[in-house]
C-alpha cells in the first residue's frame, strides 16, 4: 500500500515536471515592401504637426545616418516658423509665399510629413486545443508612410508607402510554446527612411541640404481652435 | 539472524528514505518551475523604442503657435493615465508626451481608455471607451483628464476632468 501510494506521488511528481511551462520563439525580421505614388492628390485636408514625437525623431536620426548630407531641422522649430499665428494647414504653408520666407530663414530643401506608424495583427489561423497540442499562425504588419514636398516649388515629390510583414508561429504541446515572433517595425522604417533618402538624391544633387521630417493628420470635423 | 533481519530492514528504510527526497525533491521542483515558467520571447526593440514609456516623464507638448510662453499665461493639461486623446482635433499618445501646453480658452477633447474586464462580466474581455466634450480652461491652471469604470455586471465608465489646484470637477462626471 505504501509502496503504491509512493508511485502515485512518483507519477504525479513527473506529470507535475512535465508542466512547467515554456515559451520559446526566435526572432525573424519582416520583409519590406515599399510603393510610389507620383500623383499626389492635393492635401487640402491635412494639418501639419509633431504629434508622434518619438516616430519623428527615430526617422531624423535614422535619415542622418543613412545620409549625413541630410540635416534635419528641429520638428517644432519648423512648425513655429511656418506657421507663426497656428492653424498648421499643409494648404496654407504650400500655397502662399510663407514657403519663400521659411527658405529664406531655414535654408530649408524638402519638408516630409510622415503619417503615423500603423501596427496590425491579423486573424489568427490553425488549431489549438487548450493543455493539448496546437499550431497557429498570424500575419503582423507594420506600416507608415512619407510625402516629401520640395520647398521651392511647393510640390509633392511623390508619396512613398512602405510595409514590412511577418508571420507569427505557434507551435504548442501541453504548456509548452515554441515558434517565431516577427519584428515589424525597424524593417519598414528603414526601407521608408532609405527611399526618402534615394527619392530626395534622386531630384537633387546638393551635396549638403536641410529637411524637416513633421507629421500629417488630417482635419477633424470640428476645427481647431 | 537477528543481526542480518535488522540490516535488512535498515537497507530498505533508507531506500524508502531516499525515493521519499526525490518525490520532495520532484515535487517542490516541478511545482516551483511550474509556477515560475519560462519565457523567452525575444521583443521588437524598435517597436518598444516607440510605444514603452521614457525614464525621463514630463514631456510637453506646445500646441499653441508663436513663442513660448510662461506657465502662467497657458493651461496645462495632464494626460494621467489616459493613454491617448486630442485636443481640437490633434492626436497626443501619453507614450510622446505626457502634459499638453495649450492657450485658455474652449478647448474641444476627447479621451479614450482600454479596461480590462473578467470574461464572466464582458465576453470580448477588452472595451476601448471614448468620451468627447468642451471645457474652458483658464490660464495658469493645470488639469488632469481621468478615466475610471464601477466593476461587475452592470458596470458603468466615468471620464472627468479636474482641476488639480481646487480638485473640482470642470467637465464629465466623477466616479462615485
Amino acid at each position: 500500500m505504501n509502496l503504491f501510494l509512493k508511485a502515485i506521488a512518483l507519477v504525479f511528481g513527473v506529470g507535475v515536471s512535465c508542466l512547467t511551462g515554456c515559451a520559446m520563439t526566435a526572432p525573424v525580421e519582416g520583409k519590406p515592401e515599399v510603393t510610389h505614388d507620383d500623383t499626389v492628390a492635393e492635401s487640402a485636408d491635412m494639418l501639419v504637426t509633431v504629434g508622434p514625437r518619438r516616430l519623428l525623431e527615430y526617422l531624423a536620426k535614422q535619415m542622418a545616418a543613412t545620409d549625413p548630407g541630410l540635416e534635419t531641422i528641429d520638428a517644432l522649430l519648423f512648425r513655429d516658423a511656418a506657421f507663426p499665428e497656428g492653424g498648421w494647414h499643409l494648404q496654407e504653408l504650400l500655397n502662399s509665399d510663407r514657403r519663400a520666407n521659411l527658405i529664406q530663414q531655414l535654408q530649408i530643401d524638402y519638408l516630409i510629413l510622415a503619417t503615423p506608424l500603423v501596427y496590425a495583427v491579423g486573424d489568427e489561423t490553425g488549431f489549438f486545443v487548450p493543455l493539448v497540442a496546437g499550431a497557429q499562425s498570424a500575419l503582423h504588419k507594420s506600416s507608415l508612410s512619407a510625402t516629401i514636398y520640395d520647398m521651392k516649388t511647393g510640390a509633392a515629390l511623390c508619396r512613398i508607402d512602405a510595409t514590412a510583414k511577418g508571420l507569427e508561429r505557434v507551435f504548442s504541446y501541453v504548456i509548452i510554446f515554441t515558434g517565431t515572433t516577427p519584428h515589424v517595425v525597424k524593417p519598414a522604417l528603414e526601407a521608408l527612411v532609405k527611399d526618402i533618402v534615394r527619392t530626395i538624391r534622386a531630384a537633387n544633387q546638393k551635396p549638403r541640404m536641410r529637411i524637416a521630417i513633421l507629421a500629417a493628420e488630417s482635419i477633424p470635423q470640428t476645427q481647431p481652435k | 539472524m537477528k543481526l542480518s533481519g535488522a540490516v535488512r530492514y535498515t537497507q530498505i528504510d533508507l531506500l524508502q528514505r531516499i525515493a521519499l527526497s526525490v518525490l520532495r525533491c520532484t515535487l517542490t521542483l516541478g511545482l516551483a518551475l511550474g509556477l515560475a515558467g519560462c519565457l523567452l520571447i525575444p521583443e521588437d526593440k524598435t517597436y518598444q523604442s516607440l510605444v514603452e514609456p521614457e525614464q525621463a516623464d514630463g514631456r510637453i507638448y506646445k500646441l499653441y503657435p508663436g513663442k513660448r510662453l510662461p506657465t502662467s499665461e497657458l493651461a496645462i493639461l495632464l494626460l494621467g493615465d489616459i493613454p491617448s486623446i486630442t485636443v481640437n482635433g490633434f492626436s497626443v499618445s501619453k507614450t510622446d508626451y505626457q502634459e499638453v501646453h495649450l492657450l485658455p480658452g474652449l478647448q474641444a477633447l476627447t479621451w479614450r481608455k482600454a479596461f480590462g474586464f473578467s470574461v464572466m462580466v464582458e465576453p470580448s474581455m477588452i472595451k476601448e471607451v471614448e468620451r468627447a466634450l468642451e471645457v474652458r480652461l483658464k490660464a495658469g491652471q493645470t488639469y488632469k483628464l481621468f478615466a475610471d469604470r464601477t466593476t461587475g455586471q452592470g458596470y458603468r465608465f466615468y471620464f472627468w476632468i479636474a482641476d488639480m489646484s481646487s480638485g473640482e470637477v470642470i467637465g464629465g462626471s466623477k466616479k462615485p
